[in-house]
């Protein structure tokens, strides 16, 4: 189970040289763009990581931010004729670009599943729970007809549903929100993938059913030896599960870390501005939370200069000019640790956080009561006026034609 | 009981009180024409006599109400009255030519949906595809082009040309199964063309809608073929405004047959409806539009139960 080292970069990564030994996912330079009558919208933009058999990465960003059309990247599901996705996606060793319609479709729901954020749509309204998991069965198992229903009934099981063989005859309205969810984790488990990928797997539940469904992907991980993306707007939902995390903004990653090292010592004023607008236990009665000023708009191809900024505290006028690259924390790229993306900590900022450069950009835009984009620091929780602009939404590029 | 079942029960008393509705509005149609409905139905030159004893046997002097609950009595029991024009039992002369009809408009229902469904998926599919394009713009001309037009079209390529079908007539399945396939083909055709333009855009646009739901990209993340997901998981959820417009259209179409039979000579009901307006037999007219009008108000009734079995959440009361 040991990883060998692959270059994140400059991967030669042939299917031989990606036997079963190698990551179960490696993603480079992955871009996904809508031709839209405004021009080129960024939906997700040069994204790479690798992803470990039995690992969890957690893949975190306010709606808009691109995270679930990475994840539908991923499995190459953008289909919109005014879609193009480029980049390199390789899939238990083998490179999905390569792949027939029919190699693809094997793999899909075979060595990868998908599960979503609201069952009730994601579901098929019209069908029986029973037939949602078996017609996957039949589609990649070589199982007969009662094997099949013997399989359902035990995936139902498996997740939770009491009265398994009664709730094979249900269509998803008959079940609670809680229930739906877990049918869902059924049917997304019912060939056995290696990969899961959650998108926002509890933002449709009640609070107290959230935690149950976690839970529950935690075990079937473990018990399956599956690897897992966990994709989400709550850095809560990923504290503790997730064995690396992913901070997306604007369609780029500009965090990228352990994750008791982001919660330690996050660089990203993005990744800072989240956590500290994640309501703790511990804080004293009345504290107001801390938000990110405006809200994520709409990158089109070409703009230039940090899309964070215009929303950032530490502003300066070179964020407005270049966008900084993905580099990794002092101290984390030592070359023999370069490879192993296990400790690697890399953020996109010009002024990280804990770095004395950082600091001062923050000092010197407080003492001047304005950042570099035109953001007035008002107080100290940073919350400001900004002109409101159009948000972006996962959804932009259906409106599209 | 199955849910759909007793949804489609609960609903029959809206359906009986509108059948009463459209039977009075039918019974009225005599009384509202202008004039002496004897005077009407005999002609300028009806002796005085002729006129009284009419008017005794359609009980004219009685108050409206008596009547109209004597003629639905009768109507009830299957008695439409007597043709003056012909002297034949009107509940006979409609059962006699309702095959011809029927068949012609199942027929014609069969094709364009058969020709629609397949396309109207396909165009959803690849939406703004060359086939679409296409598609799009061929439904519009065909919903441009009226019946009569496309029934004078096929008569002179078909039958005059080519000669391969009949042009005008009717043979009895009965008679010759052949024969009768072959004079229902190209009235069919005339019939149920403006129909395929319509479903297929309906259903277009529904598949559109339903392409786009998560539920669909959950499937392709099955990884399922194209052809599961678009018959299993988009069709069935897309159909429920197609089964509407079905409903709608078995109207138009039986509207369509009467200038459909006309023009192709068939002894079917629209042809007779055209007759007796054109010889004024009032008391067949009103047994026509009654018959027509109750058709029609089943099959809605019909399409509208149909939703149940299609969507479990429609008949469950939810989005309902």
């Amino acid at each position: 189970m040991t990883s060998v080292p692959t270059d994140r970069t400059t991967a030669p990564a042939t299917d031989d040289a990606m036997g079963v030994d190698g990551p179960l996912l490696d993603v480079t330079d992955l871009r996904t763009t809508f031709r839209t009558p405004v021009g080129d919208v960024v939906a997700v933009d040069g994204v790479s990581f690798t992803l470990r058999r039995g690992e969890t990465l957690g893949i975190v960003g306010e709606s808009g931010s691109g995270k679930s059309m990475l994840a539908r990247s991923v499995l190459r599901l953008v289909e919109q004729r005014n879609a193009t996705v480029t980049g390199r996606v390789v899939l238990d060793g083998h490179d999905l670009a390569t792949l027939s319609n029919r190699e693809l479709r094997r793999r899909r729901g075979r060595v990868a599943a998908m599960i979503f954020q609201d069952p009730m749509t994601a579901l098929n309204g019209t069908m029986r729970i029973g037939q949602q998991i078996t017609e996957s069965l039949r589609e990649h198992l070589p199982m007969g007809r009662g094997e099949r229903r013997a399989a359902a009934i035990d995936l139902l099981r498996s997740v939770g549903i009491p009265d398994a063989e009664r709730h094979l005859r249900s269509y998803p309205h008959e079940l609670s929100g809680g229930m739906r969810q877990r049918a869902m984790i059924a049917i997304a488990l019912a060939c056995g993938p290696k990969l899961l990928i959650a998108d926002e797997p509890t933002t449709a539940l009640d609070v107290t059913m959230q935690r149950q469904v976690l839970d529950l992907l935690d075990t079937e991980q473990r018990d399956r030896s599956m690897s897992m993306m966990l994709i989400t707007h709550d850095l809560g939902v990923v504290a503790g599960r997730a064995d690396r995390i992913m901070v997306m903004y604007a369609g780029r990653v500009v965090e990228h870390a352990p994750a008791d090292r982001l919660f330690a010592a996050p660089r990203h004023p993005y990744t800072d501005g989240l956590l500290r607008s994640v309501p703790r236990v511990s804080d004293e009665p009345g504290r107001e939370l801390a938000t990110i000023p405006g809200s994520p708009r709409v990158v089109l191809d070409g703009a230039v200069g940090c899309p964070f900024a215009p929303r950032c505290d530490r502003a300066q006028p070179d964020c407005l000019d270049a966008n900084p690259p993905l580099t990794p924390v002092d101290g984390t790229s030592e070359p023999d640790d370069l490879h192993d993306t296990r400790s690697l900590h890399e953020h996109a900022c010009w002024y990280p956080l804990g770095t004395e450069r950082g600091e001062r950009a923050l000092q010197a835009n407080r003492a001047a009561g304005t950042t570099a984009a035109g953001l007035r620091l008002t107080d100290m929780t940073g919350s400001a006026d900004t002109a409101t602009e159009p948000t972006v939404s996962d959804t932009v590029a259906r409106s599209a034609p | 009981m199955n849910p759909a079942v007793s949804r489609t029960l609960r609903r029959v008393p809206r359906l009986v009180l509108t059948l009463l509705a459209v039977s009075f509005c039918t019974f009225l149609l005599t009384n509202l024409l202008p004039g002496d409905p004897a005077l009407t139905i005999l002609g300028e030159n009806a002796s005085d006599e002729q006129i009284e004893a009419l008017r005794a046997d359609l009980r004219l002097d009685d108050p409206i109400l008596v009547r109209y609950v004597a003629w639905l009595g009768d109507a009830l029991t299957g008695d439409l009255g007597t043709s003056y024009r012909t002297g034949q039992s009107v509940t006979d002369a409609i059962i006699e030519r309702l095959p011809v009809t029927l068949e012609l408009g199942i027929v014609s229902l069969a094709l364009s949906l058969i020709v629609a469904i397949p396309l109207g998926v396909w165009s959803a599919y690849r939406a703004g595809g060359l086939v679409d394009r296409f598609l799009t713009t061929a439904s519009f001309g065909l919903m441009a082009v009226p019946g009569f037009m496309l029934a004078l079209f096929l008569i002179i390529v078909f039958a005059v040309r080519l000669g391969w079908l009949p042009s005008t007539g009717w043979v009895r399945f009965s008679e010759d199964p052949v024969g009768n396939i072959r004079s229902v083909i190209l009235p069919a055709i005339a019939l149920g063309a403006n129909e395929i333009a319509v479903f297929m855009r309906v259903l277009r646009s529904d598949m559109l809608t339903t392409l786009n739901q998560d539920s669909i990209t959950m499937a392709r993340a099955k990884g399922l073929s194209a052809g599961r997901i678009l018959t299993f998981h988009a069709l069935r959820p897309s159909s429920l405004s197609l089964v509407t417009i079905i409903g709608v259209q078995i109207g138009a179409i039986i509207g369509g047959s009467v200038i459909i039979e006309t023009m192709f000579a068939l002894p079917g009901v629209g042809r007779l409806l055209i007759d007796s307006i054109a010889e004024r037999d009032l008391v067949t007219v009103q047994g026509l539009a009654l018959v027509i009008g109750v058709s029609v108000i089943v099959v809605n009734f019909i399409t509208d139960s149909i939703y149940g079995f299609i969507d479990p959440r429609i008949r469950d009361g939810r989005n309902a």
